[in-house]
């Protein structure tokens, strides 16, 4: 029996299927944004329909949920009606914002129209802001504090729950 | 030897696919699925190597069945990192349940080999020597080494982002501009090796031997490093060309030397050609083709890859604009339905000093369950290069497009290469007759020698 | 009145590098040159929305973006370095393709050197201890000026002996 072929292969082995058990559970596509705890990139956007410039740094004082979204994306659809609704519910405590990235603006006011809405809705300038927020793919949505930083960043459809959740952590 | 094969033409299909049909202009982008697919290649091919000095040593036996073992432990691997979910990859299937399936069954084959090796090995090594550093054995233990290394740094760059997600929590990526910075200089030296080894004679070399197999090849070098410079290669590319040309040099005189042996003495070309090539030096003859082979790929990897010139246009309908020596003519564009997708077809006229050489028909195809389009390239090749077009935008209503041109030199001959390679190993695997009646006569050595520990 | 002036104050406004790495630290570049440089440093980049693939090879919408701010903060003048930051800054360094070397991420540049150091010893070591090895029946038998085993059956063919 050859000892360091033994303690060398273990070794090798305990290493690799450590670091790929570990990998198991996690979805690689799931990025964690380095700006959680940073100050919310600054923009002025103007309004659709209204022509109204909107800047975030205004809006300071109250929390703020920042979702960036497209009128192409699916699972966009699926999430506006619980934003409309808790935007609704939370008014005037929480500010929502809705950032279009990609879009035109007829097909957006479309959009709002027909399935309704309840807070502005700004268009991106070739994805700009999009890219300061580190924004992966659409839909992606962002807590803000009181402060103005960044408390949580949640990609893909929202629900009920999770806006619930993550709300907590900016209205204390 | 048959899988060896098979593996090299999957994975040249496999990058032959992704240049042909999915249009970004490359074939290998070092994804987590296509190392998963080299490393096992890897491994198998420094194992070709090793075991032919066990079979003329009768050392490097424990060292060739590790090698054998961890081949087939990096295929097992290669399941799991396309099956399970775990890498970020064009390729994962994902969202099966199969990860923690193949990762016990590697955690089990991972435990016997290791088992099997720790307890087994010391009867298997060596009852050979070797007689010094400037022979070919020698140079078989170099070409390992850097095998290995290959293997390794592939594996680390691909499973490393895990790693530190795992100690530190924090994502990172391991992408293409590592791997090329780090494999492109050990890709280089393999091919240095292959170049010196086979020139390098087996057992004791006397310097004088050694000075008269080396230095000849060195003009060959010079002569293709004159013709790279002049074509405006540089860097890696320029020292991987030279390489090619001692390596070229050593292994087409190799290839040849029984033949012209034998007309030394007489014998017509003919006879000397198949009876000295063909017949009893086939395993031999085969073995350099690969080696030759190889060459090519390898410089047309480095060529097609570094010296590739890349153009965006935009065009309007009959509008004509230069692109790396080209003339592009936007003909039209024009729409097509199938029952499982919608196409947007763009024509393009290609002409080289006023002469037309192609007609290309990149299209936008929109399948009906995806909801981004997806391009597909059309390229025109000839053995000097390719010219490749592939739509990023096109609006048929107004007859604009814009594209992008790929002008890369000498991809067509990756592909011809490892044909040629598998074919070259194949028509080695024949068996000799005079082999098969040595086996049948006498025992194998490893049979016969007496297991001494 | 108070929300006409208040619109007037308010200018489009989108995050600029500037606010995140500072002033450009290079020249503008412009043209062939800027187009070129686009490439190499997209190259560089990870596209967030498709799996591993670079900016530079994406037809994504966001890739696209992307490509076009690198080639914006290229012509102002910003160093490949600086754009890097910029990215790191919004995506971490999930978004750079090639490690930086530093804390527990050189390691990925050093474990490969370290395992050519220990290889090529071992090499080193293993020749010197092959070649001291007493020589076994098998490999004294080898003729010394013999290339190749099958070269000198070649060889016995055409100096007349018997096949």
């Amino acid at each position: 029996m050859n000892r360091t072929v033994l303690l060398v292969g273990v070794i090798i082995a305990a290493i690799l299927l450590g670091v790929l058990f570990l990998g198991l559970g996690k979805n690689p596509n799931a990025i964690r944004s380095p700006l959680i705890g940073k100050a919310a990139p600054a923009f002025a956007l103007r309004e659709v329909g209204t022509g109204r410039i909107i800047d975030v740094t205004q809006l300071k004082g109250k929390p703020v949920v920042l979702n960036f979204w497209a009128t192409w994306c699916g699972p966009c659809w699926e999430e506006h009606p619980i934003l409309v609704a808790n935007a609704r519910m939370l008014q005037p405590n929480v500010q929502f914002l809705g950032v279009v990235f990609q879009d035109e603006e007829s097909k957006i006011l479309s959009f709002l129209n027909q399935r309704g809405s309840s807070y502005p809705t700004v268009v991106d300038d070739k994805g700009k802001t999009a890219i300061a927020y580190g924004v992966g793919g659409v839909p992606e949505t962002y807590f803000i504090d009181a402060n103005g930083v960044i408390a949580e960043k949640f990609s893909g459809p929202m629900n009920a729950d999770v806006l619930q959740e993550h709300l907590r952590k900016v209205l204390r | 030897m048959l899988p060896w094969i098979f593996l090299s033409i999957a994975i040249m299909l496999g990058g032959w696919w992704a240049y042909e049909v999915l249009g970004w202009g490359g074939y290998w982008a070092w994804d987590p699925v296509e190392n998963a697919s080299l490393l096992p290649w890897l491994t198998a091919t420094a194992a070709l190597h090793s075991i032919m000095v066990v079979e003329r040593r009768g050392i490097l036996k424990g060292w060739t069945i590790t090698l054998i073992q961890a081949t087939f432990l990096l295929v097992i691997l290669g399941t799991f990192m396309t099956r399970s979910g775990v890498f970020n990859s064009v390729h994962s299937f994902t969202q099966s349940e199969i990860g923690p399936t193949i990762l016990a069954f590697l955690a089990a084959a991972l435990l016997f080999v290791i088992a099997l090796l720790a307890f087994r090995i010391d009867k298997l090594e060596t009852e050979g020597r070797i007689e010094g550093a400037a022979s070919r054995e020698a140079m078989f233990l170099v070409n390992n080494l850097f095998f290995v290394l290959l293997t390794f740094t592939v594996l680390i760059g691909t499973v490393f982002p895990l790693v530190v997600e795992a100690f530190n929590g924090k994502q990172m990526s391991v992408g293409r501009p590592y791997f090329d910075s780090m494999v492109v200089p050990i890709g280089a030296a393999l091919l240095f090796v292959l170049g010196i080894g086979p020139a390098l004679p087996w057992g004791r070399a006397t310097g004088e031997q050694v000075r008269k197999a080396l230095l000849p090849p060195i003009a060959t070098a010079v002569a293709f490093a004159i013709v790279g410079w002049a074509v405006h290669a540089r860097g890696w590319t320029l020292l991987t060309i030279a390489f090619g040309g001692y390596a070229a040099h050593v292994t087409l005189g190799q290839m040849f030397f029984p033949m012209f042996q034998r007309m030394k003495k007489g014998e017509s070309a003919g006879t000397a050609f198949v009876d000295g090539q063909l017949r009893r030096g086939r395993r031999r003859f085969a073995s350099y083709i690969v080696h030759a082979s190889v060459i090519v790929v390898i410089i047309a990897i480095a060529v097609s890859s570094s010296m590739r010139q890349t153009t965006e246009l935009h065009f309007v309908k009959g509008q004509t604009q230069q692109a790396s020596g080209f003339d592009v003519t936007f003909v039209g564009a024009e729409e097509r339905t199938e029952p499982h997708r919608h196409s947007t077809i763009a024509r393009f006229n290609v002409a080289r000093d006023g002469k037309q050489v192609a007609v290309l028909e990149p299209r936008m195809n929109q399948y009906q369950s995806m909801r981004e389009p997806i391009g597909s390239p059309d390229v025109y090749t000839t053995a000097g290069g390719d010219f490749y077009i592939a739509l990023s935008n096109i609006d048929p209503a107004a007859q604009t497009t814009s594209i992008t041109v790929f002008a890369a030199p000498l991809v067509v001959w990756i592909w011809i290469s490892v044909i040629l390679m598998g074919v070259g190993a194949l028509f080695g695997l024949i068996p000799s007759r005079r082999t098969a009646m040595r086996e049948a006569r006498e025992p194998l050595p490893e049979a016969a020698a007496p297991e001494t520990a | 009145m108070t929300l006409a002036v208040l619109l007037l104050l308010l200018q489009l406004k989108v995050p600029d590098a500037a606010q995140f790495v500072g002033q450009p630290q290079g020249m503008p570049i412009a043209g062939a040159q800027l187009t070129q440089r686009t490439n190499e440093v997209s190259e560089l980049l990870r596209c967030p929305v498709c799996q591993g693939m670079a900016v530079a090879d994406s037809p994504a919408e966001m890739a696209v973006n992307m490509k076009a701010q690198v080639r914006e903060l290229l012509a102002r003048g910003y160093t490949e370095e600086q754009i890097l930051k910029y990215f790191e800054l919004s995506y971490g360094q999930f978004v750079l393709l090639r490690p930086k070397f530093e804390g527990a991420t050189s390691m990925v540049w050093l474990l490969p050197v370290f395992a050519l150091l220990i290889g090529a010893a071992v090499l080193f070591f293993k020749l010197r201890k092959l070649e001291k090895a007493p020589s076994s029946a098998a490999a004294a038998s080898t003729p010394v000026e013999s290339d190749d085993e099958y070269l000198s059956r070649v060889r016995d063919l055409v100096t007349g002996g018997k096949s």
